[in-house]
């Protein structure tokens, strides 16, 4: 599996604050991958390493196996849209089209025109009196009509209400099938990521928690409900969290093979479940000198 | 990248070389006349017919727009500074643009090597333009300026020559640079007009009298040079004198009186009031009789002074000290725009 990103021990820290911390990750290629995470986890800033708004303060990171913004032609193959979705409130949306096509060797105008009809905007309106979700659209079609190799969005629908999330959720994956550019998008909501992504990472304290295919993912988690039993453990299962009442243990377990003790009752697992299980997992496990670094 | 830097950067550019291209418009169509009101009066003054003061009061009935026009000589370098250097990067930072535009696909070095550039390059042009246009309608009042107040004073200096143009680089540089450290527009304006004003008085009373070594002229006193006695209080303490003396157009650094010894002096003899110009002609005698004894006492009048002629070489010193100053804060600019 070749990787778009790939960053080994990579760490930010600003003063005394680190934002990101001993972070080994391998982001796959040709994947549409959510990268989900607490607030804190690192995710804007490992995002904003692998574009090369900033630069590491320890370890590496190589992106499409180049320094991120070394030279135009790494530029060229990277599109990102930030989390703000920045546009120039004084120029109209036809000359962000024109600002792109001076700007960017690859651009392809045809793309970003059908990006800017499909999204129902007006070429002649002033990108500063755009709504928020426009203003999203027009920073995607900035992004893809590059024709970048790795797409990367930073909470691009954070502000954006559930219609215009899902229009631009849906203008992402027209545009990301259109061009075969590799996509990583971070989100706390996932089931935006749901609808989107196939593959998923979480991201725990600058840690890969899990990452993965995310149908695989899902196949390989169950819930199990049963009679109350201490300690928790399941031979040939791994235990992300057990959650106990006074008579019942409900277990949420990694398994390769499914579970056939029928003490269990077991049930199938959403992707939400799964994300939140392993956060909480993680916040629990922690111990309180690792919290406290 | 030159169509980004023009699209965002017109409007305050017109509105700048609107402001100087229309007082330009003006200073052109009424230069002629002035030209000629000066020629007239000096045919007229060559044959010996004409009023005394006749300069004079042609000098001072234009004082007001004279004063107006080199103020906005001086002005330019901290309007390019503030209005064009300062929201040149930081706008991008308030807005969060730097993250479209440093994406695309031109490194950062180039994004600012092409906008200090271009604007700076305006910048200069600006300044040039007001300059050349001033001192051109200015010739006939730059002619029959009061003494004192020539081309070498401290606030006509600035308002004459090329060293305008340089110091509207380094403001200009200055801006940029505060923009990229500070990251907001208001308050990068704020310190780059702060430092522009503040170089503004520096470098005329602490930098510009040590650009070469000042002329010295010693000399006794007389009714002739004699301009004024200081004097603290009503029958006080005699100061010093102010003597009338060095060569025509020059800047006066120091104006003082000596004793015997060489030695300035803080105080004079209280008979040194005597030697002041007297209001009736009995006084004169009283007058010349002071100033024989000032003379025997051994006290001269001594100024320090940069001639006339130092002006053009002082514009190039001055011209490349702010040329350095603006080079060390574009390399400052291209050092820092790195990503961190």
């Amino acid at each position: 599996m070749t990787a778009v990103v790939r960053a080994q021990g990579l760490g930010k820290r600003y003063g005394r604050r680190r934002a990101l911390s001993e972070c080994t990750v391998d982001i796959p290629a040709g994947r549409v991958v959510g990268l989900v995470g607490p607030n804190g986890a690192g995710k804007t800033t490992l995002l904003r390493l692998a574009v090369g708004q900033l630069t590491p303060t320890t370890g590496s990171i190589e992106v499409l196996g180049g320094r991120p913004a070394a030279d135009a032609a790494q530029l060229s193959r990277v599109g990102y849209v930030a989390q703000s979705t920045p546009v120039y409130s004084g120029l109209t949306v036809e000359e962000h089209l024109m600002l792109g096509d001076r700007l960017n060797p690859r651009w392809d105008m045809r793309i970003a025109r059908d990006r800017i009809e499909s999204a129902g905007l007006d070429s002649r309106q002033r990108a500063g009196r755009l709504s928020g979700g426009q203003r999203a659209q027009l920073a995607l079609a900035l992004a893809v009509a590059k024709r970048p190799d790795l797409l990367i969005l930073d909470e691009p629908v954070s502000a954006l209400d559930p219609l215009a999330r899902r229009e631009f959720l849906s203008g992402l994956m027209e545009s990301a099938a259109d061009t075969g550019a590799s996509v990583v998008v971070s989100s706390h909501v996932v089931g935006d990521l749901e609808r989107i992504c196939d593959y998923l990472m979480i991201l725990v304290a600058s840690r890969v928690r899990l990452a993965g295919d995310i149908d695989e993912l899902l196949a390989s988690h169950h819930q199990l409900i049963g009679p109350r039993r201490d300690p928790t453990t399941l031979p040939g299962a791994e235990v992300i969290t057990a959650r106990h009442t006074e008579r019942q243990t409900t277990l949420l377990v990694r398994a390769q093979r499914p579970v056939d003790d029928p003490a269990w009752t077991v049930a199938e697992i959403g992707l939400e479940d799964l994300v939140l299980a392993y956060m909480k997992a993680d916040a629990a496990s922690l111990s309180p000198m690792e919290v406290l670094r | 990248m030159i169509w980004l830097t023009w699209r965002q950067f017109r409007f305050s550019a017109l509105t700048v070389f609107g402001v100087l291209g229309a007082v330009a418009l003006a200073l052109a169509h009424t230069g002629p006349r002035l030209s000629r009101e000066y020629a007239d009066l000096r045919a007229a003054c060559g044959g010996a017919s004409c009023h005394p003061e006749a300069f004079e009061d042609f000098f001072f009935s234009h004082l007001g727009v004279y004063l107006g026009l080199n103020a906005l000589v001086i002005a330019v370098p901290a309007v390019v500074g503030v209005f064009w250097g300062a929201p040149l990067i930081s706008r991008e930072f308030e807005t969060g643009t730097q993250d479209l535009v440093w994406q695309q696909s031109v490194p950062r070095r180039r994004w600012l090597a092409v906008k200090l550039g271009l604007v700076g390059l305006a910048a200069i042009a600006a300044a040039g333009l007001a300059v050349a246009a001033v001192s051109w309608w200015s010739r006939p009042f730059d002619a029959t300026t009061i003494d004192g107040a020539g081309r070498m004073s401290p606030v006509l200096f600035d308002a004459r020559g090329y060293a305008v143009l340089g110091r509207a680089a380094f403001a200009f540089a200055l801006g940029a640079a505060a923009g990229l450290l500070i990251r907001r527009t208001v308050p990068a304006m704020a310190v780059t007009f702060a430092v522009v004003v503040a170089v503004q008085i520096v470098m005329p009373t602490m930098v510009r009298p040590h650009l070469a070594t000042p002329a010295r002229l010693e000399t006794v006193i007389t009714a002739n040079n004699l301009n004024g006695v200081e004097a603290s209080g009503p029958g006080g303490t005699v100061r010093g004198l102010q003597a009338g003396i060095g060569p025509p157009g020059a800047w006066i650094l120091t104006n003082e009186t000596v004793d015997s010894a060489g030695r300035t002096v803080d105080t004079l003899p209280a008979w040194v009031s005597d030697c002041t110009t007297p209001e009736a002609p009995s006084g004169e005698i009283t007058q010349q009789q002071c100033l024989q004894r000032l003379a025997a006492a051994g006290y001269r009048q001594v100024v320090t002074y940069h001639p006339a002629d130092r002006f053009w070489p002082f514009q190039a010193y001055e011209t490349a000290i702010f040329g350095m100053l603006s080079l060390l804060l574009a390399g400052f600019c291209f050092l820092r725009i790195r990503p961190s």
